[in-house]
């Protein structure tokens, strides 16, 4: 009977802290476009989302991006077998006082869980500042570096892939 | 409301018969202000006509005026010149200074004069009057201003004109009738209007011509629809014509539109080049054609109304995207047909062939004559004649397209006319066509080609997206081109290979292609890589077998495997040497070249067969056990992790503790709660999930979780293997993570397909969500003292200072962190190699460093170089070496210094910290992905004898428990300075029981090991029994065991 009640709790907890960490729809994330601008004490960020229903229902999702700064969210209605293209700006904080950090976080929830799949594309685009010629390091190799009149630019073309953090600084 | 008024009124005025006005006001020398000068009379003025002219003047000087004799007046100037003024006012008199009043307003009082006058012009010719005076100043005459607005105006002359058409009676030729046109179609001097005599019918209809509204034309019904005057017979309707698009391009559909003006037109035909496209019968008519090649084009439209009148047709060019009217040139004519013997006279010439809306300059064809002739009062069938051999010899009737350099010229018909276009091919005209010709072959985007005049190119989109433009002729033999996303220079998008040309792994050209390397068969490979010409295709003949997109390069037991007898082949087997040493063959490459290798190890339970006999720490589920070295005849129990697991096992009895993540320090240390642990586990796992699916990445893997299965070491092996060969086999001086590689011995043989392995799969294995926490802090996170650094204090704890940091934190903040680091390599010292000796500080090098290379024989020179492998950190005023002096065992080497960084003044990865906020992260990172606190918890050993401790994480991962700290998982299995961690110390699964008493010297062999006797692994105890060892300064060892119940 005790262990009963214990076990109990732990279902409980498990599904506090764990339950559904990855959504289990039919709504997946097919790529990502991310143009970040930096300056010296934020960013921008405009992102392109492009969503695809794979089922064979129309679904209605909630979607949130969402770094430790900002949640952005809206509803979206999907027909089977279609896309949906969902553009999301906002501005983070460049942290950092003498060397700057810039943590970009691509992440989209689909009804507040993580979509398990990879996403065929994930392009970034981070722009630095026009005093800014090149980053010191970042947690990605970047695919080229290029300028845009005097501002440098780190890209990301990366492939069937999870999209996860880009951080330079 | 006045003003307005008053403009109405004005306004009323002048255009009632206003000659000449001006409103003023305007003042002279002699402050004489002139205003409202108006001049009225008739809008043809004539001799006798009377003339009217006002205007007022006004003194607004300072001192009073004198008129003289001819006061204020209209001066006038005849048209012969003679004076003949009027309207004399106020003669000898005194146009007074305004003066001012003193009423409440304090108005001002003015002495206008206002002058109203006529005149009857008398003269023909040109009169010339305006406003003057007449002054006396200083006893001398003064008048105003000559001509001052002078008004000019013409006096014409009368004509008798009796009934008024504007005809002068004398040259009116029906002086009494109204007849401005003057029409005398008789001319016999007497307007037809009043010519009772003219009964002439031109056009025989019955209608007399000065009555005939078409008295060209025969109509005797005299029709006239619109009512416009004009007989419907003679009228002639106008047809509008439209294109749309006004200027299309050569691919475009074109409307060709054509609405008449008159309704009575009942038939419209429209043309295109001479070739009747459509008819309506009908006042409009729609035709739509195309997609038109390059060229002219004439649109023309003609139509009948229903008196049978012909409405002209009107010309309308199309100009397409090549417009040039030089293309198109006019033949000579047709050759004339000749004579046949047996036929009779040529009756009709024909055209066969294209006409101009169907050529096609990418198409070869030929324009034929054709001549039919009669025959005894017959005709004869279309004759083609032509003479053998000389197709485009015109005089033959025969016209083939033909080349002129690199222009095409092209024969078609209009009607029975043979005509001729030049056309310049845009790539190359070959054989009468124009040919399509791409010198990259086709769509070989990683070549730089061009097809003519256009050449492959790379563009940008929003001035940064890379593309490329690539030409190419498509099936038709015509120029097509398209846009590739790519990175792109020069024309080209670059080829990579992934594999680098090796056959040994499986590569892809990258992005447009994505050609991957496959198996064609069991033996043989199809690898793509980059030459010269673009991607090339080799098939390749792979020795021991072709397996997922590579040439397998292994012996039967796949790899270095203890535990199973293989064969390398050529008579080469795994063999005991003696009754615990296993020589172990397996294949490696060398120089692209798959050649035997072997290792000696040493079996823990003996040798026997070929193999080592199983054990409960090989990694492998064998002999029995219900799990991988668990259950069965291992002593471990084999435990679940996962609370999903426990959570559909009810009832057992490991359910009961569960990790307490709601309150209490736990909660305020690990905070798995908050989304940001929550989403960073989850990108753990993704990144983890990719690094399983990349062949690189995989392979430098120290330990894979089950499911990841043998595949995943096959590439670090091999790698691992030739580091080791080239080290002469010798284990001590191969790199760290190669030796933890090999010494881990092969992971299971299941084998999975790495490219399906997905986050969520990960989720459900502990093992793996161990893994990918292990792998991702150890990448993401750099080791950095904080504050309570070199504290005494039993959990690393000093809240005075910066103390540990909260999983939060260190995820959000700590990358911002500045502190002292260890261990970040920056160059190599030497004695005489070359290198960069600018960037030496030289201080660094003391006098004690130079004994010490002098004693080995090899001084530093005065000068001494670093290596170029400069590793470029924060390198700054806050710069804080240690050196590393490196004797190698081989006496001919010279010895050299290894250079580190040990302060960086920022964060050089993501998150920063000291050993317990790694340990920190990485179990709020577990705890977040569902492992239970029963199966992973952060560790904390302290010291008193070295004056320090380590805060570290243990994991019961495969039924074992290990430590979980720097690098990734499985780093310190094998790890002679953490000899506690070997895996052959099967530790039970209660946790906190591990104990070590001390970190001493155990072996005197350079290496800190744990105070056990190394051959005697740490023990079990039950939590809460005192370390059987007391430690040198006689402290109770209680307080030196791993305690997870008071550490965070």
């Amino acid at each position: 009977m005790n262990s009963m009640r214990l076990c109990f709790i732990a279902i409980f907890i498990f599904q506090l802290v764990y339950g559904g960490l990855f959504y289990e729809g039919n709504i997946a994330v097919r790529s990502i476009n991310a143009t970040i601008i930096a300056n010296n004490s934020n960013a921008t960020a405009n992102v392109q989302y492009v969503i695809a229903n794979l089922g064979d229902d129309l679904e209605e999702v909630n979607l949130s991006a969402s770094d430790q700064y900002n949640s952005l969210q809206q509803s979206v209605i999907i027909e089977p077998g279609h896309e949906k293209r969902v553009n999301v700006s906002y501005i983070f904080p460049v942290l950092g006082e003498n060397t700057k950090t810039l943590s970009y976080n691509p992440l989209l929830k689909i009804n507040g869980k993580l979509s398990p799949k990879r996403v065929e594309k994930y392009n970034v685009m981070v722009i630095l500042p026009e005093t800014v010629q090149s980053v010191a390091a970042s947690n990605k190799e970047p695919s080229f570096i290029r300028a845009i009149g005097n501002r440098t630019y780190y890209y990301w073309s990366l492939y069937d892939i999870y999209p996860t953090t880009i951080m330079v600084k | 409301m006045e003003k307005w008024f008053i403009a109405i009124l004005m306004f009323g005025l002048v255009n009632a018969s206003t000659i000449c006005s001006y409103e003023g006001p305007d003042v002279s020398e002699d402050y004489v202000q002139v205003s409202n000068f108006l001049v009225e009379g008739p809008s043809e003025i004539k001799p006798g006509d009377e003339i009217t002219v006002k205007f007022t003047v006004r003194n607004i000087g300072l001192e009073d005026l004198y008129l003289n004799s001819d006061g204020i007046f209209v001066a006038t100037l005849d048209p012969d010149s003679e004076d003949a003024s009027f309207g004399f006012t106020r003669q000898n008199d005194i146009l007074r200074a305004p003066h001012f009043t003193y009423t409440a307003q304090g108005d001002v009082i003015y002495d206008d004069v206002m002058v109203e006058s006529t005149i009857i012009v008398d003269k023909e010719g040109e009169w010339i009057l305006w406003p003057s005076y007449h002054l006396s100043v200083v006893g001398e005459e003064k008048y105003g201003p000559s001509k001052w607005h002078a008004c000019y105006f013409t006096v014409y002359p009368t004509v008798q004109d009796e009934d008024m058409d504007g005809v002068p009676d004398d040259e009116d030729n029906c002086p009494n009738t109204y007849n401005p046109a003057q029409t005398d179609v008789d001319m016999d001097g007497i307007g037809d209007e009043c010519d009772e005599l003219d009964d002439r019918d031109l056009d025989k209809d019955g209608v007399k011509d000065i009555i005939d509204n078409c008295p060209e034309r025969y109509n005797p019904s005299q029709t006239d629809r619109d009512n416009n005057g004009v007989g419907d017979a003679c009228e002639q309707p106008i047809l509008h014509l439209e294109q749309k698009p006004s200027n299309p391009d050569k691919d475009d559909i074109v409307t060709f539109n054509v609405v008449a003006s008159d309704a009575s037109v009942k038939w419209i035909a429209i043309w295109v080049n001479n070739k009747k496209v459509k008819e309506c019968n009908s006042s409009s008519c729609e035709y739509t054609g195309g997609p038109f090649i390059e060229g002219v084009y004439i649109f023309t439209a003609q139509g009948e109304d229903d008196e049978n009148n012909t409405v002209q047709p009107g010309n309308v060019y199309i100009e397409g995207v090549s417009y040039d009217i030089s293309q198109r040139i006019p033949s000579e004519t047709c050759p004339a047909c000749p004579e046949i013997e047996g036929l009779g006279e040529c009756i009709s010439q024909t055209c066969n062939g294209p006409d101009f809306s169907d050529i096609d300059p990418y198409d070869y064809d030929v324009v034929r004559v054709g001549c039919q002739y009669s025959e005894q009062g017959s005709t004869t069938p279309l004759v083609f004649f032509t003479v053998e051999g000389s197709e485009n010899n015109g005089s033959s009737g025969v016209y083939g397209d033909y080349c002129s350099n690199n222009a095409l010229v092209e024969y078609y018909c209009q009607g029975n006319q043979v005509l001729e276009r030049i056309y310049e091919c845009p790539s190359e005209c070959r054989s009468g066509e124009c040919v399509c010709s791409d010198t990259d072959e086709g769509r070989e985007y990683y070549v730089k080609g061009n097809v003519g005049e256009y050449e492959d190119k790379c563009e940008t989109m929003q001035g940064y997206i890379e593309y490329l433009k690539e030409y190419y002729c498509d099936v038709d033999g015509k120029i097509g081109f398209e846009y590739v996303m790519c990175p792109c220079n020069d024309g080209a998008c670059r080829c990579i290979d992934t594999d680098g040309n090796n056959k040994y792994v499986k590569g892809h050209i990258t992005e447009p292609s994505g050609a991957t390397d496959y198996c064609l068969n069991d033996d043989t490979l199809i690898e793509y890589n980059c030459g010269q010409g673009g991607i090339e295709e080799i098939t390749i003949f792979c020795q021991y077998g072709c397996e997922d997109g590579r040439c397998l390069c292994t012996d039967t037991d796949d790899g270095i495997d203890y535990y199973t007898a293989g064969s390398a082949g050529l008579g080469i087997s795994d063999v005991c040497l003696d009754n615990s040493t296993l020589r172990e063959y397996y294949m490696s490459v060398r120089n692209g070249i798959c050649t035997p290798y072997y290792v000696d190890v040493q079996c823990p339970n003996g040798c026997e067969d070929g193999e080592c006999i199983p054990s409960c720490s090989d990694g492998v589920q064998n002999q029995g056990e219900e799990g991988v070295d668990c259950g069965g005849p291992c002593p471990a129990e084999c435990t679940e992790c996962l609370l999903t697991v426990c959570a559909a096992r009810e009832g057992e009895t490991y359910c009961t503790s569960v990790p307490n993540l709601g309150s209490g320090s736990h909660a305020n240390i690990f905070r798995v709660n908050t989304q940001i642990v929550q989403d960073t586990a989850a990108q753990a796992l993704m990144e983890y999930a990719d690094c399983l699916k990349d062949d690189w990445c995989r392979g430098t893997l120290p330990t894979v979780a089950r499911i990841t299965s043998y595949t995943a070491a096959r590439q670090r092996y091999s790698l691992c293997e030739d580091e080791l060969e080239l080290r002469g086999g010798n284990y001590s001086l191969v790199s760290s993570e190669c030796r933890d590689i090999l010494l881990a011995g092969k992971p299971d043989t299941e084998r999975y397909d790495f490219s399906e392995i997905t986050a969520d799969i990960l989720s459900m294995d502990s093992n793996a969500i161990m893994e990918a926490v292990g792998y991702y802090v150890d990448k993401h996170m750099q080791y950095m003292y904080d504050g309570d650094s070199g504290s005494i204090n039993a959990c690393d704890i000093d809240e005075g200072e910066l103390g540990e940091q909260n999983a939060v934190y260190t995820i959000s903040n700590s990358g911002s962190r500045s502190g002292k680091i260890s261990n970040i390599f920056l160059f190599k010292i030497t004695s005489s190699a070359e290198g960069y000796a600018d960037t030496l500080n030289s201080g660094m090098i003391t006098y004690e460093l130079r004994q010490r290379f002098n004693a080995t024989g090899h001084p530093l020179s005065n000068n001494p170089r670093v290596s170029a492998e400069d590793y470029g950190w924060f390198i700054n005023d806050d710069e804080n070496y240690r050196l590393e002096y490196i004797i190698p065992e081989n006496d001919s080497e010279e010895p050299y210094i290894n250079a580190y960084l040990v302060w960086a003044k920022e964060c050089p990865k993501d998150y920063c910290g000291d050993c317990e906020d790694h340990a920190i992260l990485r179990a709020a990172l577990m705890y977040a992905l569902g492992i239970s606190s029963d199966c992973a918890y952060c560790a904390d050993h302290y010291d008193g004898y070295w004056g320090g401790g380590h805060t570290f994480n243990l994991v019961l991962y495969r039924n074992k428990w290990r430590v979980m700290d720097y690098g990734r998982l499985g780093k310190y299995f094998w790890d002679d300075s953490w000899d506690q961690h070997n895996p052959n110390n099967v530790w039970n699964n209660r946790r906190g029981t591990f104990y070590c008493p001390d970190w001493i010297d155990n072996l005197g062999d350079g290496h800190w090991d744990c105070g056990c006797d190394k051959t005697s692994p740490p023990k079990n105890y039950v939590r809460g029994d005192e370390c059987p060892v007391e430690r040198q300064d006689g402290i109770p060892s209680k307080l030196q065991t791993y305690r997870a119940d008071i550490c965070p």
